[in-house]
């Protein structure tokens, strides 16, 4: 069963939809986030390491309370219980986005992987080993015209698949029909689906489809949102590129086992 | 060639969907790159197209391909 052979392999779940990381699986980890830096280094302008705290500010701003009340922790000191409550990062590209907040992109185009811990509850529940409460992101945030990032999105989609298929993890992309960043409302996951602006690929794994990453088209959302503007004073567009990266080690070691001597040449540090 | 379906389906996206008055809107108008039509509208016009189908329509057939206009929309679904 895929739960025994993670679990031989380091995998093993912790408390509260959590992952605790040992030996292979340690090491696969860290060789996936190594992987997704080299892939992307040409296209970064800026790498940025995100805290597990996001601003309540950052929040509000891109409606993520508003939209996915439902998907936000909140956390107090154990000892303070009325104390300021902090709020746990459902995504790092928030972080990013709030930083940018009232600039205007230089160039008009800023590209940066971000990486950091997250916390969200999907679906009400967590579930073992892939749909973990807290785990780690890496995306590319790719900000600039509409015009360029059509086919920059386009482009990445292309090239992932070919990486991903060339480590030898099947499956393809699709587009993806529940809620990201509009509200979960049915109106809005049909626009969403309509214009697709959410695709992942989708990879068959241990008789689950699984979704191993995502390309989510914002348009100009998060540019109107933090009044991230283009020169010619227009919000700025903006994609990312999303990596769970203990769902990549999941798949990765259900793919190729615990031994790194079997892992794709590609993926050694 | 007058098309009847393609001509109620656009006197309904236009009095009842397009908010914004002196909007030109014909059948080959591309609905969603011009932004006429926003999460709630696209509601009303799925409700359309689902009326006169007879039934709900599948995930797969939510697609832009059959939705970019008004025309299309018309020849996918709704001419018997």
């Amino acid at each position: 069963m895929a739960d025994e052979r993670l679990t031989e392999a380091g995998y093993a779940s912790g408390d509260n939809g959590a992952a605790v990381l040992s030996g292979p699986a340690a090491e696969m980890f860290t060789r996936w986030r190594h992987f997704l830096a080299q892939r992307f280094a040409t296209l970064t302008d800026v790498t940025v390491e995100t805290p597990v705290f996001i601003d309540r500010q950052v929040l509000t701003a891109s409606k993520y309370v508003e939209h996915f009340p439902q998907q936000v922790f909140v956390g107090r000191g154990y000892r303070a219980p009325r104390s300021r409550p902090r709020f746990l990062a459902p995504a790092t590209c928030l972080h990013w986005y709030g930083g940018l907040e009232g600039t205007t992109v230089a160039g008009d185009h800023l590209c940066a992987f971000v990486v950091g811990p997250c916390a969200r509850v999907e679906g009400g529940r967590a579930a073992f080993p892939y749909r973990l409460a807290a785990f780690h992101m890496a995306e590319l945030v790719v900000m600039g015209p509409s015009t360029v990032l059509d086919g920059e999105a386009s482009a990445i989609e292309r090239m992932l698949a070919q990486a991903f298929r060339g480590l030898g993890i099947g499956g393809s992309f699709r587009a993806a029909t529940d809620a990201f960043f509009l509200p979960s409302s049915r109106g809005a996951r049909l626009m969403q689906q309509l214009k697709e602006l959410k695709r992942e690929f989708v990879s068959p794994l241990d008789g689950h489809d699984i979704a191993v990453a995502s390309i989510n088209r914002h348009e100009d959302f998060f540019g109107k949102a933090f009044r991230i503007s283009l020169g010619s004073g227009a919000p700025a567009h903006s994609f990312c590129v999303a990596f769970g990266l203990e769902r990549l080690t999941a798949a990765g070691l259900l793919t190729w086992g615990p031994d790194p001597a079997q892992w794709p040449k590609a993926l050694s540090r | 060639m007058p098309d009847p379906t393609s001509d109620r389906l656009l006197d309904f996206v236009r009095r009842r969907l397009l908010r914004q008055k002196g909007l030109r809107v014909d059948a080959d108008t591309p609905l969603f790159e011009s932004k006429l039509i926003d999460s709630i509208n696209i509601l009303y016009l799925i409700g359309y197209v689902e009326k006169g189908l007879g039934r709900r329509l599948t995930d797969d057939e939510i697609v832009m391909s059959n939705f970019r206009t008004v025309r299309v929309i018309a020849e996918t679904f709704l001419r018997g």
